[in-house]
């Protein structure tokens, strides 16, 4: 009796299986009060800035839907797992959230390194991922159907859009480089110098480098110094850049002085207090943290309400990226409608057109021959102590989609 | 009293008393454990077994600075100087317990009345003076500490017998001071000349014991243990 | 180079040099004192730093406030340190003593990034952002500041050891332990003293700097520097620490012009070969026998 029971039992489970596939049961991850989502980033470890900052902005955002009703009907759920910045974990984690928490979708909140090593494992399972900030292009490049990315852009558009900032506006032809010896501070630098000289006929006077953790930058100032620019373009961390403006104030350099994404930042500012002031710097999002803008007014006092404790510098680049892109997420899933599958919520993310939640976002647009939601920076400048935007936009347009263009 | 290094016994049922206002003396070739043993007093071994008394109270277990502290103060094998300070700076750390710097004036003073010498090389370092002013230094560096047991181990070692003269000379003239001595030699000699009562230490055992001129008239003992 | 480049490169290479004689002080003290020579003390400098920074942000203390509390807190630490962690290993083989520091390091680094996770990497002093003008030369006062302080610090200490009594009783036990005892003072509290004040070094090297480098766990790499600044100052003196961590600072901003910015640590490290071939015993250093 027992024997027949179990079988019985097993030949309704797989009729279940099967009939899921023609869509009377929900999608993985997809219940009829939630649907989950997977996210990773780094909060433990040395680039907590990164992941606390982006699960911190996600939470609010959630909360700020789910509130509100949720989407058709469902709650979103976040699944967070810690990758500790490093590709092995950040893949276990993913597998995790896939294979055993049987997500919906991942969010990825992490940086280039893990990121990529989550890529293969993601196209393979077939498994949407929205990748709110990994710039490295191997996360939308070649084209994939299943993966996505949000606010960070590829390093070619900051290379496009230093060049054109220099000769459109600035208008200056002799930039002297200093840049990072570590991957992405040097690919900035070498998508800089190659638009400059293919767009422009233009070769920057000296280029010198440095490492994480250097405290002296006076050899390579020095040479700057000689070369005489007209600009100086220092690519590198918040720290490392602190240090390299203040000697080269010292050593007499009043020069104007652009520096790399990485470091539009406010402790910059308090780093350098008054020789901040007049710095230049690419923005990835809308208004800046500090802003007036009511939009960001809005973010700071929702978010603060949140985490009462918060640490001095936040909310950071980070927690507003964390945040701006779960609401791209979830404009996708309301345009999927209540009948949700995987397939549906790619097809309605590859809807999306100039949607921002508000002003502290730039626009995303998604199409179904790329997957890069974000070409928009805002160039910003160093005035009383506080990053604003200056009135420039680019108008060269972009070669980075040509790529994508069979 | 039984004492050694780890867990190596070096001294074995040692029976030896110093009488107050006295000088006494210790004899023994190389390796016989008189180091050992004034080591044991001032607190440096590991004291196994019996006891040590000064002035009537136990002494074994207690820490070297508070052994220090009783007047109990050694002038150790080799001198020991602090080699980088000046003569004045190790004299001074001679003084360094407080009831010690309170007279630290006056025992300079009476210190470089001992040792004249020392008062002309003051401010030099330690270590750039001869054998004989060394050890001068080492025992004014000990009554600096106001002992009222002065121990000394081998001060002669090394000195030419001139210099040995005038250090055993200072030695009679701080005892007449009223401060009680024990010397540890090799040199036989010179303690038989000082001391009133001598032990002779022979392969960690007290081997005899006696008056000096009990000690000098037995040409056995000279022979077998002294190398006279 | 311009004149005023020179000056300033001068100005800049005394001030990183007598960062590295405060490190390198710290070292030789610790060793000489105690014979423990403390691989921990590059992360002593970056736990000076963080507790300068937590004073200074999280109570919100003025600088002077901050430098006297950090230094008295940081001593209190090495003293600690020396009682519960370094003392019974007292008489352990070489080898032991050397990787419990080690361990020390690492515990102390990893616990800064656990327990500071703030953006803000620095705090301030009254001298940040300000310029002398001397003859069209720039100035960072800060660099007057660091050199000044660490030469006051310096002169402060030997002061101390040269005139104050527990000072000398440092010495002495430095030169000769047992004869220390047998002076009736107190080893073990001397040797506690040592760690106490050659901690406080560390952490006055970790606050001098902070303003001009930030603070992060990575300061802690300024020990390998320390090192070279002791050992070309024959791993013995305080005045042969000052002057080969001048020496160090000089050559070190100099290399880096001639050769190249990312060559500038090289330089210091091919100096440390040259001069532990040639003159093993540093510059002022003597063949001295070992303490034993
Ligand atoms: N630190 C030590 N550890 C172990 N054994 C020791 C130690 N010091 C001395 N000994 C041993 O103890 C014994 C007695 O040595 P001690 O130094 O007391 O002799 P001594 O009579 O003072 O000789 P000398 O005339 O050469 O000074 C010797 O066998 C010696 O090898
Ligand atoms: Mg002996």
């Amino acid at each position: 009796m027992r024997a027949i029971r179990k079988t019985l039992r097993s030949i309704v489970a797989v009729a279940a299986m099967l009939s899921s596939s023609t869509a009377i049961a929900a999608e993985v991850g997809v219940t009829d009060d939630t649907i989950l989502i997977g996210s990773h980033g780094p909060i433990t470890g040395g680039a907590t800035f990164l992941g606390l900052g982006g699960k911190a902005g996600a939470e609010l955002a959630y909360k700020e839907i789910n509130e509100a009703g949720g989407i058709h009907g469902r709650k979103l759920k976040m699944i967070f797992e810690d990758d500790g910045f490093s590709p092995s974990r950040a893949l276990a984690a993913v597998k995790k959230l896939v294979e055993q928490d049987k997500v919906f979708m991942i969010n990825g909140i992490s940086g280039s390194n893990p990121t990529v090593g989550t890529i293969e494992y993601l196209r393979q399972a077939k498994v949407p991922a929205y990748i709110t900030i990994a710039s490295a292009p191997a996360v939308t490049n070649p084209f994939n159907r299943y993966l996505f990315r949000g606010a960070t852009t590829e390093t070619v558009r900051f290379g496009e859009l230093n060049a054109e900032f220099f000769n459109d506006f600035l208008q200056v032809k002799r930039v002297a480089i200093l840049s990072g010896v570590e991957e992405n501070l040097k690919t900035e630098g070498d998508e800089t110098v190659k638009i400059l000289n293919k767009w422009y006929g233009v070769k920057p006077l000296m280029r010198a480098e440095f490492k994480v953790g250097d405290k002296d930058f006076t050899p390579q100032l020095l040479q700057v110094k000689q070369s005489n620019p007209e600009l100086l373009f220092a690519i590198g961390q918040v720290p490392e850049v602190s240090i390299l403006i203040r000697q080269a104030r010292e050593l007499g350099l009043r020069q104007p002085i652009m520096v790399a994404p990485s470091s539009v930042d406010n402790t910059l500012i308090t780093n350098l207090g008054p020789n901040a002031e007049g710095l230049l710097g690419l923005w990835g999002a809308g208004a800046f943290l500090d802003s007036g803008n009511p939009d960001m007014v809005k973010f700071r006092e929702a978010w603060a309400k949140m985490n009462p404790n918060a640490p001095k510098g936040r909310p950071n680049l980070f927690d507003v990226w964390g945040y701006t892109e779960v609401y791209v997420i979830a404009e996708a899933l309301k345009k999927a409608g209540r009948d949700l599958t995987r397939e549906k919520f790619i097809d309605a993310l590859e809807q999306v057109k100039d949607y921002r939640v508000s002003e502290i976002a730039t626009p995303r647009t998604f199409t179904n021959w790329h997957h890069i939601g974000n070409l928009t920076q805002q160039i910003m400048i160093v005035v009383a102590g506080h990053w604003v935007p200056l009135k420039w936009s680019p108008l060269r347009e972009s070669e980075v989609l040509a790529n994508y263009k069979k | 009293m039984v004492a050694g290094y780890g867990p190596v016994d070096v001294l074995h049922d040692i029976t030896l008393e110093v009488k107050d206002g006295a000088i006494a003396g210790l004899l023994g070739p190389n390796g016989a454990g008189k180091s050992t043993l004034i080591k044991s007093i001032s607190g440096l071994t590991r004291v196994t077994g019996g006891q040590i008394l000064f002035e009537g109270k136990p002494i074994q277990g207690m820490a070297p600075e508070d052994i220090v502290a009783l007047g109990v103060i050694q002038v150790p094998q080799g001198r020991m100087l602090f080699p980088e300070l000046s003569v004045e700076d190790n004299l001074e750390l001679g003084s360094y317990r407080q009831a010690a710097r309170k007279a630290y004036r006056a025992t300079f003073e009476l210190v470089e009345e001992y040792f004249p010498r020392l008062r002309e090389r003051r401010q030099q370092r330690a270590g750039l003076l001869s054998g004989g002013e060394q050890q001068m230094l080492a025992i004014g560096r000990a009554m600096m500490a106001q002992p009222r047991l002065l121990i000394l181990d081998e001060p002669s070692l090394g000195l030419a017998p001139l210099i040995i003269d005038s250090i055993f000379d200072v030695l009679k003239r701080i005892n007449a001071d009223g401060i009680t001595i024990l010397v540890a030699e090799q040199n036989a000699m010179k303690v038989l000349q000082t001391a009133e009562n001598v032990y002779v230490l022979e392969n960690g055992r007290i081997a005899h014991s006696g008056t000096s001129a009990q000690l000098a008239q037995d040409t056995t003992i000279q022979r077998s243990y002294l190398g006279i | 180079m311009g004149f005023s480049d020179f000056v300033q490169l001068v100005v800049a290479g005394l001030s990183s040099g007598s960062i590295y004689a405060l490190v390198g002080l710290g070292l030789v003290l610790a060793n000489k004192g105690t014979g423990i020579l403390n691989f921990a003390q590059g992360e002593l400098v970056a736990l000076g730093a963080y507790i300068a920074l937590f004073y200074s942000i999280v109570v919100g203390l003025p600088y002077w406030q901050v430098f006297i509390l950090t230094l008295l807190t940081t001593a209190i630490i090495g003293g600690i340190m020396e009682r519960a962690l370094l003392r019974p290993l007292l008489g352990a083989p070489h080898f032991t003593v050397v990787v419990a520091t080690l361990a020390i390091g690492l515990i102390i680094k990893n616990a800064l990034r656990i327990s500071w996770q703030e953006a803000v990497s620095t705090f301030s002093s009254p001298l940040d952002h300000l310029m002398l003008q001397i003859g069209g030369i720039n100035i960072n006062p800060q660099y007057a500041w660091i050199t000044g302080c660490s030469l006051a610090i310096m002169g402060m200490l030997a002061l101390f050891f040269r005139k104050n009594l527990v000072g000398k009783a440092m010495q002495a036990v430095a030169q000769n332990t047992s004869a220390a005892q047998l002076m009736g003072i107190r080893v073990s509290r001397i040797f506690t003293l040592t760690l106490a004040v050659s901690t406080a070094l560390a952490a006055l090297a970790g606050i001098l700097m902070t303003p001009v480098v930030g603070v992060s766990a990575e300061m802690s790499n300024v020990i390998l520097k320390g090192f070279v600044a002791a050992i070309l100052g024959g791993f013995n003196s305080l005045f042969g620490c000052l002057i080969g961590g001048l020496i160090l600072g000089l050559l070190e901003i100099f290399g880096g012009v001639y050769f190249g910015g990312l060559f500038k640590d090289i330089t210091a490290f091919v100096l440390l070969m040259f001069i532990l071939l040639v003159r093993p015993h540093g510059i002022f250093g003597t063949a001295e026998a070992r303490r034993v």
